[in-house]
């Protein structure tokens, strides 16, 4: 087989418990966002546009509809005679169980694969960030720095700096300490979870880490701080532009209110960097005489008859006359009957949101739909449930089913 | 499974003003995100049809340039799949072919491969949704040779007919009467230019008719025939929509506000494919006022749309009214403008306060790419 320049793998098997009831039945790249792509489409769009043809995804959890949804990668432009998009499953072997432990776990347990490309470089990246970047650039940077590894960092408020991984480099860039979510930080420079690294390095790396029973096999909190420690030069390579970890309610929904930003936070709108996505095959939607629409993004085979002020709309959504919904994320195939008010909610996909149902509009202190996962006065819909008619959902709410309920109880 | 291969014919004596100046009918942008071929070649492969070829006449890079590998029909195969038959003039023809029977003689090798006992000829200029196995069914049950496919007009004056051949049917479905463009129709029923027939038929009777000197698939191998060979007639029952000129072009266009229309064309048993064209989803402003109306992916929509059909990648502007307009991909209307009843072809710039007014019957075209 030619030899590849460079392979991407990507870590898609986190469970992404903090996304409560959308992550129960699909991992957390394929959840949706922005009306019409699933997270998994970013770094699938950014590596076809920066001439990475050859990704391996990475799968654990409830992978099924991931799976499916990847394909052939012929959306992307990854269907292609050599590489391509390869979803990588764990496996047993006749010696273990090669269940994925860790980040640099999954990428061990794939090195065959990754040989089989021969490849220079091995670009690592995650599965659930939300952002565009032309890969090409920094790994242009890695080569003009002679690295061992290239770490894409980005400047975050500091209060919010020891959620991250975080980096103190020389002005070089050469990166000097790391520490993953300290609690007191020492710069701001956040680790965005995309990694280059020479493969015969990494290889190497990764051999050794096995090895070590003490190892959580993490790549944050195993293996750089490894190759640092055995000097080897590495840079931090500093990204500007929108770039999001959508791992809980409040940050999904943030994002999502950030392409409808005007001006966007983040412009998907592109012709430059089309972010991919497998369409869905449906008519361009409707507006009806009696609605409202203003400040939302709406996409194919929706049919809107009511009022909708700064929502994203998925494909396929029906908005019965007289329903008002506001600051919203509805997903794929959601039906909202007349009458029903929505404010700052998330649909997951598929749910009937019964006649005159009221959510999200007042607040209560013994709520029994109430959750930790849900902050910032959003209510979070489980997928494929029927919100009966009436209904009335309290702000900070996550229902799993109604009736049986939802919340911290479940 | 079906046994059924598929031709598509181009119409080539339609003109739709500047509309088919670069395009033939079939490579006609409609309903928002579509060509007018989409809906023929859907319902083909949603039939369970793996080979569908397609003769061109003239005119069809933008037909080509929309079709590729024929990926977003399932029809990119090993085995079949869609087959783009260019013009050919061969056999002491000069220059291009005339009529239907030469267009389909340059499809013979295409036919002649095929192993599949029926081919399903039709044109391209229909918006249907239509079960074609269901036709294979009717034409198996009445042992027919030739199938015809039409539905009922029942609104439709004698004037309107006058633009369609009009079939006669008994009460066994049999065709007993075949009228091209009739001044006083003896029926309602409209040909709908889909044919059902045995693929071994249609070899021996094209080469016969070519032998002959004849030229036209209607007059000297359906009429001559009615009486040698079993020709019945299927009645289709759902919405039909031809496009033949720029009145039927905004017809069937603004029929898709129709919510009946809409869920019977688009419904997601057969779904309709097109070119994916990897848009964002629709973006309304804060003063955006929309009623009525069908809008793609990737449009910006600031001002006040109503009874209108916009395409995909469209700029609506602020203070800018358009109502009874059929807007094509990636036009911008700027601000402070007011378009009513108008067709802009793709691509087409409106300028700060422009002003166009057209006429239901008349719809005022501007042609690709102007600035106005």
């Amino acid at each position: 087989m030619a030899r590849i320049e460079c392979v991407a793998m990507i870590l898609a098997g986190g469970q992404g418990s903090r996304l409560g009831v959308l992550t129960d039945e699909v991992a957390k790249p394929a959840v949706p966002f922005g009306g019409k792509y699933r997270i998994i489409d970013f770094p699938l769009t950014n590596c076809s546009h920066s001439g990475i043809s050859t990704v391996g995804v990475l799968t654990q959890y409830q992978p099924l509809d991931l799976n499916t949804y990847i394909g052939n990668g012929g959306p992307w432009d990854l269907d292609r005679n050599n590489g391509g998009v390869y979803v990588l499953p764990p496996y047993v072997s006749m010696s273990e169980n090669k269940w994925y432990k860790g980040t640099a776990n999954a990428i061990y347990h794939n090195i065959q694969f990754i040989e089989k490309f021969n490849p220079k470089y091995v670009l690592v990246l995650s599965g659930d960030h939300i952002y565009k970047m032309d890969y090409r650039k920094m790994i242009d940077f890695h080569k003009e720095k002679e690295a061992t590894a290239t770490i894409a960092v980005m400047s975050v408020p500091w209060e919010e700096a020891s959620r991250f991984g975080i980096m103190d480099a020389d002005e070089d860039g050469k990166i000097i300490e790391f520490h993953e979510k300290p609690e007191n930080p020492i710069s701001n420079q956040a680790s965005m979870g995309i990694y280059i690294f020479d493969w015969e390095n990494l290889k190497i790396v990764l051999e050794e880490d096995e090895k070590d029973e003490n190892s959580s096999k993490d790549f944050g909190k195993d293996i750089i701080p490894k190759m640092l420690s055995n000097k080897m030069p590495m840079y931090a390579y500093r990204f500007q532009g929108y770039w999001k970890d959508v791992g809980t309610v409040h940050s999904l929904w943030e994002a999502n209110m950030d392409i409808i930003a005007d001006p966007p936070l983040f412009n998907l709108n592109d012709s430059n960097w089309r972010i991919y996505s497998r369409n869905p095959i449906k008519p361009p939607h409707y507006i009806s005489n009696d609605a409202v629409i203003t400040n939302s993004c709406v996409t194919e085979g929706c049919n809107i008859f009511g009022d909708v002020d700064h929502c994203v709309i998925s494909d396929g959504v029906t908005i019965e006359k007289g329903a008002k919904v506001r600051d919203s994320v509805i997903f794929p195939n959601v039906h909202i009957s007349s009458d029903a008010v929505l404010e700052k909610v998330v649909v997951g996909e598929g749910t009937v949101i019964g006649k005159g149902a009221e959510i999200g509009l007042e607040s209560k202190d013994d709520n029994p739909y109430a959750s930790h996962l849900c902050t910032n006065d959003i209510v979070l819909i489980n997928g494929n449930i029927k919100i009966p008619d009436g209904a009335k959902i309290y702000k900070n709410s996550m229902v799993r089913t109604f009736d049986i309920g939802g919340g911290d109880r479940t | 499974m079906t046994n059924m291969i598929g031709l598509i014919l181009s119409e080539s004596y339609l003109q739709l003003n500047g509309l088919t100046d670069k395009r033939s009918v079939e490579a006609l942008p409609i309903a928002g995100r579509y060509r007018l071929v989409d809906f023929m070649l859907s319902n083909m492969v949603n039939s369970g049809i793996t080979s569908v070829g397609i003769v061109t006449k003239t005119k069809y890079s933008s037909l080509m340039d929309h079709l590729g590998s024929g990926k977003e029909w399932d029809l990119n195969r090993k085995n079949g799949g869609l087959h783009i038959i260019p013009p050919y003039s061969g056999r002491g023809i000069q220059g291009l072919s005339e009529g239907t029977i030469d267009l389909i003689a340059s499809a013979s090798s295409f036919i002649r491969r095929s192993k599949e006992d029926h081919i399903i000829l039709s044109k391209g200029n229909i918006v249907a949704n239509i079960d074609l196995k269901e036709v294979e069914k009717f034409h198996e049950e009445n042992s027919a040779d030739i199938t015809l496919v039409y539905y009922e007009s029942k609104e439709a004056t004698n004037r309107d007919l006058g633009d369609h051949i009009v079939l006669e049917v008994d009460d066994n479905c049999r065709v007993r009467g075949i009228e091209i463009r009739p001044i006083r129709p003896k029926s309602r029923n409209v040909f709908m230019n889909m044919v059902l027939m045995g693929t071994g038929l249609l070899q021996y009777s094209i080469d016969e008719a070519y032998a002959r000197g004849d030229r036209d698939f209607i007059r000297d191998l359906l009429i001559k025939n009615l009486s040698n060979l079993k020709i019945c007639a299927y009645k289709f029952e759902g919405y039909v929509g031809f496009v033949h000129s720029v009145c039927t072009y905004y017809s069937a266009n603004v029929d898709m506000l129709k919510e009946d229309v809409r869920r019977e064309i688009f419904n997601s048993s057969r779904p309709i494919y097109t070119k994916i064209k990897d848009q964002v989803p629709a973006r309304y402003g804060s003063e955006a006022s929309v009623h009525n109306c069908l809008i793609a992916d990737g449009c910006i929509i600031q001002g006040d749309v109503r009874d209108s059909i916009i395409f995909r990648g469209v700029n609506i502007g602020k203070n800018t009214k358009v109502s009874n307009c059929i807007i094509m991909q990636d036009s911008v209307i700027e601000a402070g403008c007011e378009l009513k009843h108008v067709i802009l072809d793709k691509e087409v710039t409106v300028r700060d306060g422009g002003r166009l007014i057209g006429d239901l019957t008349h719809p005022m075209i501007i042609d690709k790419g102007e600035v106005v």
